[in-house]
């Protein structure tokens, strides 16, 4: 975290998608405002973790900084260059160094190719990684880094659980060994259990190969265990961003705080101050004036809803956070 | 009652509402009673004016619950109609303070609309508004938060425990999520490959676990609440995957993935029997009570693992 270049850095990102009405002439009646200015650093070898809950946007951010969308406006660098301006050979180099790991295992992977396909196949797109004759042993390595049989090569997904799937989704990313791995969500579709077990391979991958993650997740547990570092997001907005320290024990943001304390605790005996959100989550197409968060914050007053509050350090907190009335938690955290 | 997928949790829930698919599904043994009253076995009809009435239950997809061609007032006043004999009218207004009741807001313009029209949380407070209808005195709910935001789910299950206590209905709270039973559960039933392998109280669970899967459980899940200094530590898994129910391993179903597992294990399995006198302890491990009086400071089930 003391290295002072970032791999990749987001200045104001914002990604409309039109809503339109018609059927042979679209027009656009309206703008859902997925991803509505984001600014974000990530530096080699950590994990930023990025939570909020659905239709926040946190996917839409993903697939824009993988290029797979075109952004509204806004830039991102990627090791200093403009990741918006690569072009033909530029782009599928750079392409190598970012790679994704998705949420689903059972439709990301394609059910009629086999594992030694599935994995390999980025290797037919970057010939240049790994010559012809090198590609299966090169294969078989991957599989056995993520924990797999390498002698099952040649099975196909259906032939895997869950869990083993992700590992064979995790292999793939691996396959050209990326700078940074976005991973989607990446153990949301498992059972407990197996979670565990992804989430600590994970962890070894990354002391491993000095891999970057930017980690999208809703479950808060899952990203205090993993993450260096943390942004929450609401309806296409960072709200409050920090060490993960900051975020979990000294969160500032009414809707942080809320989030928190919404997480059921696996034991009984903690009894925690519970701070509840009422009514959901307005739609992105028609976000609340000022302060996104306003209609469902405790907290609201008539400034809220003039004058968007930017996301910066304020009075009492140590880390930046986009609330009028920020302050520490009472009693948020449990024990 | 806390399982992962595959455990058996929904088809137990399914049988006791006499909803489970049959054929495939075949009932070979055991009771169901409610009330005294048997009810494996009953008469079909019997058991249909048990459902709703008596018993009710809500599912995980409450899009998929609901049927999307009818407004949810006309699926909700259709119980007040038919089992209660009112008029549409009595029953469309029955069902709006139903929706009340679970705090949909403009509950008199909503009882028309159609389940699309809802979002997730609300959806879910329709299919509760539904199944509270004729006041049971059983409600399962099967993984309801499971497709939820966290915030939401935090509102449905106290909406969910706030009815329970009201109506001194028994609620069986089916899910995989340890934290969610922690918060709720009076007393919790562990499933594991078809069965029981641990049953006790809340409090007695958490902090005595009798059995390795229990265990192997908790200390699977990173938690929220969890001190500073713990980041970056391996999660301790439960090694391996959880047995196919075609082919259930021998003996102890779980000794495969169990870190001390002996040959007992192996050739015997382990009944669930009394562990702690005098706490309603139940497991069915052959070392349970070894287990317990280990206490949480026992070494890990093992380190890290591959599956």
């Amino acid at each position: 975290m003391t290295t002072p270049e970032p791999v990749l850095s987001v200045r104001d990102l914002v990604k409309h998608f039109p809503v339109t009405r018609g059927v042979v002439f679209h027009r656009a009646i309206g703008q859902v405002r997925a991803v509505d200015g984001v600014s974000l650093d990530l530096y080699p070898g950590e994990t930023l973790g990025v939570v909020g809950e659905s239709g926040c946007g946190k996917s839409t951010l993903a697939q824009v900084l993988l290029r797979l969308i075109p952004p509204t406006s806004g830039t991102a660098r990627f090791e200093g260059e403009d990741l918006f301006a690569k072009r033909g050979a530029a782009l599928k180099a750079w392409r190598r160094d970012m790679q994704i790991v998705l949420q689903d295992p059972y439709t990301s992977l394609n059910p009629r190719r086999t594992v030694g396909d599935i994995v390999g196949e980025p290797f037919d797109i970057h010939p240049e990684v790994a010559p012809k004759g090198d590609r299966r042993r090169r294969v078989q390595e991957l599989l056995e880094v993520v924990g797999l049989n390498p002698e099952h090569i040649r099975r196909y997904p259906h032939q895997f659980s869950g869990g083993q799937r992700q590992r064979i989704g995790i292999a793939r990313a691996l396959a050209l060994r990326p700078k940074v791995i976005v991973c989607d969500e990446p153990v949301s579709a498992l059972d407990v259990s197996i979670q565990a077990q992804v989430l600590n391979l994970l962890s070894d991958l990354q002391r491993e190969f000095g891999l970057a993650y930017l980690f999208i997740a809703h479950d808060l547990g899952v990203v205090r265990h993993l993450c260096d570092r943390v942004a929450v997001m609401y309806l296409g907005s960072i709200v409050e961003t920090g060490t993960n320290e900051q975020i979990y024990t000294r969160a500032s943001h009414p809707y942080t705080q809320a989030l928190l304390s919404s997480v059921p605790v696996p034991d009984p005996t903690v009894r925690r101050e519970r701070i509840r959100l009422t009514g959901d989550v307005p739609s992105p197409a028609d976000p609340p004036s000022g302060c996104r968060f306003r209609t469902r914050c405790p907290k609201a007053a008539t400034l809220c809803a003039e004058d968007p509050p930017a996301l910066e350090v304020r009075a009492s907190t140590d880390h930046p956070t986009a609330c009028h009335f920020a302050e520490p938690p009472h009693l948020v955290r449990a024990e | 009652m806390l399982g992962e997928s595959g455990s058996g949790k929904s088809v137990t829930a399914q049988t006791v509402m006499g909803i489970l698919d049959a054929p495939p599904g075949r009932i070979t043994a055991g009771s169901v009673r409610f009330r005294g009253e048997e009810l494996l076995g009953a008469d079909p009809e019997r058991r249909r004016l048990l459902r709703g009435e008596s018993m009710a239950m809500i599912f995980q997809d409450a899009l998929s619950a609901l049927n999307p061609v009818y407004s949810v007032g006309f699926q909700i006043a259709e119980q007040f109609r038919f089992r209660r004999g009112m008029s549409r009218k009595d029953a469309t207004a029955r069902a709006a303070e139903m929706l009340d009741l679970v705090r949909i807001p403009n509950a008199k313009q909503r009882v028309k609309e159609y389940p699309h029209q809802f979002s997730g949380g609300m959806r879910q407070r329709v299919m509760i508004a539904m199944a509270l209808a004729l006041d049971p005195d059983l409600l399962i709910a099967d993984e309801p938060t499971t497709a939820l935001d966290v915030t939401v789910q935090a509102q449905i299950m106290d909406l969910l425990d706030e009815q329970r206590r009201e109506r001194g209905m028994g609620l069986i709270l089916i899910t995989h999520d340890l934290g969610v039973v922690a918060e709720v559960a009076d007393r919790i039933a562990v499933m594991y490959a078809g069965r029981i392998v641990e049953h006790t109280n809340a409090a007695t669970l958490y902090a005595r676990p009798a059995h390795p899967y229990t265990r192997g459980l908790m200390d699977s899940v990173p938690r929220v609440d969890d001190a500073g200094g713990v980041r970056g530590a391996p999660l301790r898994p439960v090694p391996g995957l959880p047995p196919s129910l075609t082919a259930i391993p021998r003996g102890c179903p779980f000794h495969p993935r169990c870190a001390y597992a002996q040959d007992v294990c192996v050739d015997e399995y382990p009944p669930l029997r009394e562990v702690e006198e005098g706490h309603a302890h139940e497991a069915a491990c052959h070392f349970a009570e070894r287990f317990v009086a280990e206490g949480p400071d026992r070494p890990a089930t093992q380190e890290v693992v591959s599956g």
